[in-house]
């Protein structure tokens, strides 16, 4: 099932950056579909299929770099094992930012900067990690008691090397877990920001096409319309869905 | 005297994280959102005194650790200035709108407590299976799916207000996503080697399924709660997502009003409420559970 997923998102990836390329064909607005447009075409009159393939890129972009920014949050995290000094920075920057509704925040900042896709889904992946920050650095502390580490440390082994020999791979399971739910939420809060116009208008996204349909007086009440957003909310759940059950599978064949 | 120190612990907690998400929400308001009336007299629309004068009434042209100071103590006091967008003092509206979104929340939260907790003894672990799958799905899909429903089949209307339909509407988008996330949790915690023990000894003395699975609820009542709490937290956070789109007038419609409308004082408020409220749950949530965990409780 998981090697499904990657197989699929690895598919999924190449195919929107294939269609990204492409311009799209537009005819009038709000066409039902037809066999020249299976979606139909958007309130703008462009052809739906294909502006839902360059909203999938903007869903990867954003579950890319959150996945990636939580995975270097979590690593650092996870060096609270081998240093106190990281411990108590851990403690103290989730401490303080674990409460801040981190939505809210993104909202503010999007009127301070234009957020892309990527920009949206780093601070999400940021933040997602931050909050299991504090499990993951527990986790490695754990580990980092058990004999086989000690025995490590007695013999003389750099705390480097005790970290990416002994730790982290002790605690791959764990940071396969919450990378998978920062990817899943970064997909989700791009799609979700850009629903309400709150990024970049000049990108195309799988929320962006809500926001359009939405705002669109009737668009929602016609086949087009219909079928384009219930297209844009499965494929947002359908790409947080690729990148929770892949990252979990590539996770766990490292690991293996 | 465990549970002193622990809600010490809590309150010191409570008090830096207030401290920072008060601070953070003014400036960031404040330099997100500047000045809307600044460009109004330059463009003629308003005369250039009147922008200025406004410009003074809404406290928006002083500099920025006077303004936050003001609001600090507008916050105490509950007077932090008047709303832009809405031309009322910001700070009663923004609680209204708060009351009214924890009102919906804490039904919400509820259905979804029991939702679960039904489905969960009669269904039994089939039932986990398939609801963990829904987990990781935010309210604000629910929230569209419903939005599609309500134009369809005009069982509410889609204009701002906190009427009853929109309240439920809100509750039915809030249960799933607890529902889902307990079952994922629950999914986790009856794979312990505890909670494999606790079946096998009620199937050993004969005990229906359904008494096992209540049983075993009650076990981990502890993480339960505390996750709940933690969700209710995330679901908060989401206001901002699903408000707009059921047009329920509560503290996420309104930061987003005041944000796409350029209304900083409010948009200040509203982050500090949520903010403060995250904390406290979030903080509930880690005191919760050694508290009620006879495993960690000490004599």
């Amino acid at each position: 099932m998981r090697r499904a997923a990657l197989l699929l998102l690895a598919a999924l990836l190449a195919y929107t950056l294939a269609a990204s390329r492409v311009e799209c064909v537009y005819a009038a607005p709000l066409s039902p579909p037809s066999l020249y447009h299976p979606l139909g075409t958007d309130p703008l009159g462009a052809d739906a299929l294909c502006t839902l393939s360059k909203g999938f890129l903007a869903s990867l972009e954003a579950g890319f770099t959150g996945a990636a920014a939580a995975l270097l949050v979590l690593v650092a995290a996870s060096t609270a094992s081998v240093s106190i000094a990281a411990d108590r920075l851990i403690t103290l920057a989730s401490g303080v930012l674990l409460g801040i509704p981190g939505i809210a925040l993104f909202m503010l900042l999007s009127m301070l900067f234009t957020l892309e896709s990527w920009q949206a889904g780093l601070l999400v992946g940021f933040f997602a990690a931050l909050q299991a920050a504090r499990s993951v650095a527990a986790r490695a502390k754990s580990v980092a008691r058990k004999p086989f580490v000690e025995a490590a440390a007695a013999t003389g082994a750099p705390r480097t090397r005790i970290l990416l020999h002994h730790i982290l791979p002790n605690i791959v399971d764990v940071l396969a877990s919450y990378t998978s739910m920062a990817a899943a939420a970064a997909v989700y809060a791009e799609a979700g920001l850009s629903m309400l116009g709150l990024t970049d208008p000049s990108t195309p996204s799988l929320g962006r096409i809500l926001n359009l349909l939405l705002n669109t007086p009737g668009a929602i009440l016609t086949t087009a319309g219909l079928v384009q957003a219930a297209a844009s909310i499965a494929s947002i759940v359908a790409v947080a869905y690729l990148f929770h059950a892949s990252i979990l599978y590539l996770l766990e064949a490292i690991r293996v | 005297m465990r549970a002193l120190r622990i809600a010490v612990a809590l309150v010191a907690r409570l008090l830096a994280g207030l401290a920072v998400v008060t601070v953070a929400s003014y400036i960031l308001a404040r330099v997100s959102l500047g000045n809307p009336l600044a460009g109004l007299g330059l463009t003629g629309s308003l005369p250039e005194k009147a922008a200025e004068e406004l410009t003074r009434l809404y406290g928006l042209g002083e500099p920025l650790p006077v303004g936050l100071v003001r609001f600090l103590h507008g916050l105490l006091t509950g007077d932090t200035g008047y709303s832009l967008v809405y031309s009322t003092p910001a700070y009663p509206l923004a609680l209204e709108g708060y009351a009214y979104t924890l009102y919906a929340l804490l039904l919400g939260v509820s259905a979804g407590v029991a939702l679960f907790a039904t489905l969960y003894v009669a269904l039994g672990d089939r039932l986990l299976d398939a609801l963990r799958l829904l987990s990781f799905i935010p309210g604000f899909i629910y929230a569209t799916g419903w939005l599609l429903v309500a134009w369809y089949t005009g069982l509410y209307t889609t204009l701002p207000g906190t009427g009853v339909s929109k309240i439920v509407a809100y509750a039915l988008t809030a249960a799933p996503v607890v529902a889902s996330r307990l079952a994922h949790v629950t999914a986790e915690l009856v794979e312990s080697e505890e909670s494999r023990l606790y079946v096998l000894r009620g199937e050993a003395i004969g005990a229906a399924p359904g008494r096992v699975r209540v049983g075993l609820l009650r076990v981990h009542a502890a993480p339960l709660a505390a996750y709940t709490l933690t969700t209710a937290s995330l679901l908060l956070e989401h206001s901002v997502f699903v408000e707009p789109l059921l047009g329920y007038a509560g503290a996420g419609y309104l930061l987003y009003t005041a944000v796409s409308r350029g209304d900083p004082v409010l948009a200040a408020t509203i982050f500090t409420l949520l903010g403060a409220t995250s904390f406290t749950l979030v903080a509930l949530a880690e005191a919760v559970e050694p508290l009620l965990d006879p495993r960690l409780r000490r004599p």
